[in-house]
């Protein structure tokens, strides 16, 4: 029967980890650093992304490193999110077999993989990134490194955060979006643009994220852990944050979309007014409501208190090499051509909306430039301002279970009407039991 | 391994002194066992030695990479974990409420189905059984859009008669509703179709019988087609309270869960502690609190069944 089919997965990945845990060696992990001469280096090299990262490399990246590196094959497989990540997960407990040379990860799972395989991913340090260490933010360098504090992936594309907003939905209620400043402005002009023409200020998919409640914590430099790695959950700044969800809750402004797709539909649909959210919305919103160009526009992320940080970052990921590499001197080049090279980084920004980690080509004329679907706004610089001022936080390997527990949290306070208080005291107990972390 | 397929057990013209004769391999004794052996050595691979391996890696833990001895932690841990306890009695609403809601149906629908009188018999049978063929990815894609709070099919009727709309994925007890309500939709026609089975071998007498004594179709239903199904029943009822017990795709492509693991069942619960957590000491502990849990309720359903004998 079909049910059973999880137990057995389950257990032959048991199998699998417990037959090779011991297996990974550390001796690859010398490496000398790459030769200067392009035409000396060859071989194969095979390369894991999904969805537009893949895009830009297969169609961006690859001709133009095969024209410079002309022995260097590139195979570009394009696999599913999920499945990058399940692929991964039994090839790095089975000891390397069957694994690419350079994957995409994205930025907040990689402390969770590096701690269950400490020996899976290459160090690039010492292979000459450490050059490129200035070029990126620092709270994207601090989030790529390993237990050891070595950089182990280079980082691609970021997620800095603004609020998108409906310009003719904001002109229609009379609001001017250059005076929403904190976020208490922001619910008066969600009340305002609710009681005119009936639309919701936000759009939350409750029970499905913690992206608003991870994005008001950054903003004041906080988040789910502090920087030795305790549950940092009882703090002004997390009471504050959610006091601020429950009264969009509470004031009606806040509509529940449930999922990616009814949130992508409710943007289209008119049903919600703003998204304060990552960058990346936009490569989403190009392809799904091109209608709405010229409606869309940008303003900073409000601020708890007037001069306050209007910046977070949500999402982002890394090109990352593994261990089990054979050819690691090409799947070096080849990564650090696609993640530091300024040319391939403004080309992943026109032509395929990511959205580049690397700071140096932020001056180029391309980010000043208006925008037409965001009404003739230069958004990327808008967003490019937001990357400098991104708070370091820690994400810790316990990531994915503290986002988890505050998902479910985030739930109780909109659905079930529980209080701050409470919430917090919850998320306190309950990240502490499943994580084995002491809190504050 | 020595083949002596040519030799059989008549020794006679073979050359061979008696008493002097080489143990043969292949004997009516160890002809079974020869055929079997494919099929255990692969059940030991990847049953066997998993789930013994399971239990050991249930008293360990992940230090860095490295799996060390841990003891009972993971089982402490358990005892004391509330979203353990929110699963196991989602797991449980499901399996007081599910359960017989959707035996109850495939009951009835394999009744209805086996009917003299009905026309077009193979169309229903079809029609009822193709949820359990159906992708569930797809069908859940379907159903939420379906369900959707503003613009789904089910919350525009239920409006269009004058209701409030219903937050099917977020509001209150509904998630777990929904969910009950698209099990169901999946694995009634599955049981329907075991039931109808045992429909099926019920002798015509015993109706024959009862209707020249004067019995209606309805008591012949209570009188005559439960007890014979009893059996049947019985197979049913046992394998959907392990089915609920490890119920997984529905709530996994339907509500992750959520909202606030209102619709978390314990197999869900394990899966993220094991694969998205990589916790496999923890996951595996979950798995044996289960596989206790399914293993009690079944000898309890034997018992209840077979005193009534």
């Amino acid at each position: 029967m079909k049910r059973f089919k999880l137990f057995t997965m389950l257990l032959i990945t048991l199998l699998i980890v417990s037959a090779c845990s011991s297996g990974n060696s550390n001796k690859d992990n010398e490496v000398a650093a790459p030769s200067d001469n392009p035409g000396e280096v060859s071989g194969d090299i095979t390369v894991w992304a999904w969805a537009l990262e893949a895009e830009y490399l297969s169609k961006t990246v690859i001709p133009a490193f095969t024209a410079e590196y002309p022995n260097i094959k590139v195979n570009m497989e394009t696999i599913g999110n999920d499945q990058i990540y399940d692929k991964l997960t039994a090839g790095l407990a089975a000891g390397g077999s069957g694994l690419p040379d350079v994957t995409q990860i994205a930025v907040n799972k990689l402390p969770t993989f590096v701690n269950q395989f400490p020996k899976g991913f290459q160090e690039i340090s010492n292979l000459g990134f450490d050059k490129h260490i200035g070029d990126f933010p620092e709270s994207t360098i601090e989030a790529v490194k390993n237990l050891d504090g070595n950089v182990i992936a280079f980082p691609r594309d970021l997620g800095p955060v603004s609020v998108f907003y409906r310009v003719d939905i904001f002109e229609q209620a009379g609001v001017d979006p250059s005076t929403i400043v904190t976020w208490d402005d922001y619910i008066a002009a969600g009340k305002v643009i609710k009681e005119k023409t009936g639309v919701s200020m936000i759009g939350n998919r409750i029970g499905n994220q913690d992206d608003i409640l991870r994005i008001m914590l950054q903003q004041q430099g906080k988040y789910y852990f502090d920087a030795e790695g305790k549950i940092d959950v009882n703090t002004v700044e997390m009471n504050r944050a959610l006091a601020k969800i429950q009264e969009m809750n509470e004031t009606g402004i806040l509509l529940n979309t449930s999922n990616w797709d009814g949130q992508v539909a409710a943007m289209k649909n008119g049903k919600v007014a703003t998204n304060p959210d990552a960058v990346w919305w936009s490569g989403t919103m190009l392809d799904q409501m091109p209608e709405l160009s010229g409606k869309w526009g940008t303003f900073p992320l409000p601020v708890f208190k007037e001069g306050g940080v209007h910046a977070a970052d949500n999402g982002g990921s890394a090109l990352t090499i593994l261990s089990s590499s054979k050819n690691k001197e090409a799947a070096y080049l080849f990564s650090e051509f696609a993640s530091a090279n300024t040319d391939m980084q403004l080309k992943a920004l026109e032509n395929h909306g990511l959205f580049p980690a690397y700071k140096a080509v932020y001056d180029e004329p391309y980010f000043n430039q208006n925008q037409e679907y965001f009404n003739n706004q230069p958004v990327f610089k808008q967003f490019a301002e937001v990357v400098k001022e991104i708070p370091p936080v820690n994400f810790t390997e316990s990531n994915l279970v503290a986002r988890q527990v505050a998902t479910d949290q985030l739930s109780a306070l909109i659905l079930e009407g529980a209080s701050p208080e409470k919430v917090i005291d919850n998320m306190k107990k309950q990240m502490a039991q499943q994580t084995g972390r002491e809190a504050n | 391994m020595q083949y002596s397929l040519a030799e059989n057990n008549e020794p006679e013209g073979s050359g061979q002194v008696k008493g002097k004769q080489k143990k043969k391999f292949v004997t009516a004794k160890t002809m079974p066992y020869l055929l079997l052996a494919p099929i255990l050595i692969l059940f030991s691979i990847f049953y066997v030695y998993p789930i013994i391996y399971s239990v050991l890696l249930s008293f360990q833990t992940r230090v860095r990479g490295e799996y060390v001895f841990a003891g009972l932690k993971n089982y402490s841990r358990l005892i004391e974990d509330p979203i353990f306890y929110k699963a196991l009695g989602n797991s449980m609403i499901i399996l007081v409420i599910q359960v017989p809601l959707m035996l109850t149906l495939a009951v009835l629908m394999a009744v209805a189905l086996n009917s003299s009188f009905l026309k077009l018999k193979g169309l229903f049978r079809i029609g009822f059984f193709s949820p359990v063929l159906t992708s569930l990815v797809a069908a859940s894609v379907i159903f939420m859009l379906l369900l959707n709070k503003d613009y789904g099919l089910f919350n525009y009727v239920i409006t269009s008669i004058g209701f409030q709309p219903i937050g099917w994925l977020s509001d209150g007890y509904w998630p777990l509703v929904t969910l009950i309500i698209v099990t169901t939709w999946r694995w009634a026609g599955y049981n329907m179709v075991i039931l109808l089975a045992g429909l099926q071998n019920i002798s015509n007498d015993l109706y024959e019988a009862a209707s020249i004594d004067g019995a209606s179709k309805v008591k012949q239903f209570f009188y005559i087609t439960l007890p014979q199904l009893k059996p049947v029943l019985l197979v049913t009822f046992i394998m959907s309270t392990i089915g609920s017990f490890q119920l997984f795709d529905e709530p996994y492509t339907l509500t992750g869960g959520g909202p606030n693991n209102r619709t978390l069942t314990l197999t869900l619960y394990l899966y993220q502690h094991g694969f998205t957590y990589f916790d496999f000491g923890y996951a595996s502990a979950i798995t044996y609190a289960v596989v206790l849990i399914v293993a009690i309720l079944s000898i309890v359903q034997f018992k209840l069944a077979g005193e009534k004998e």
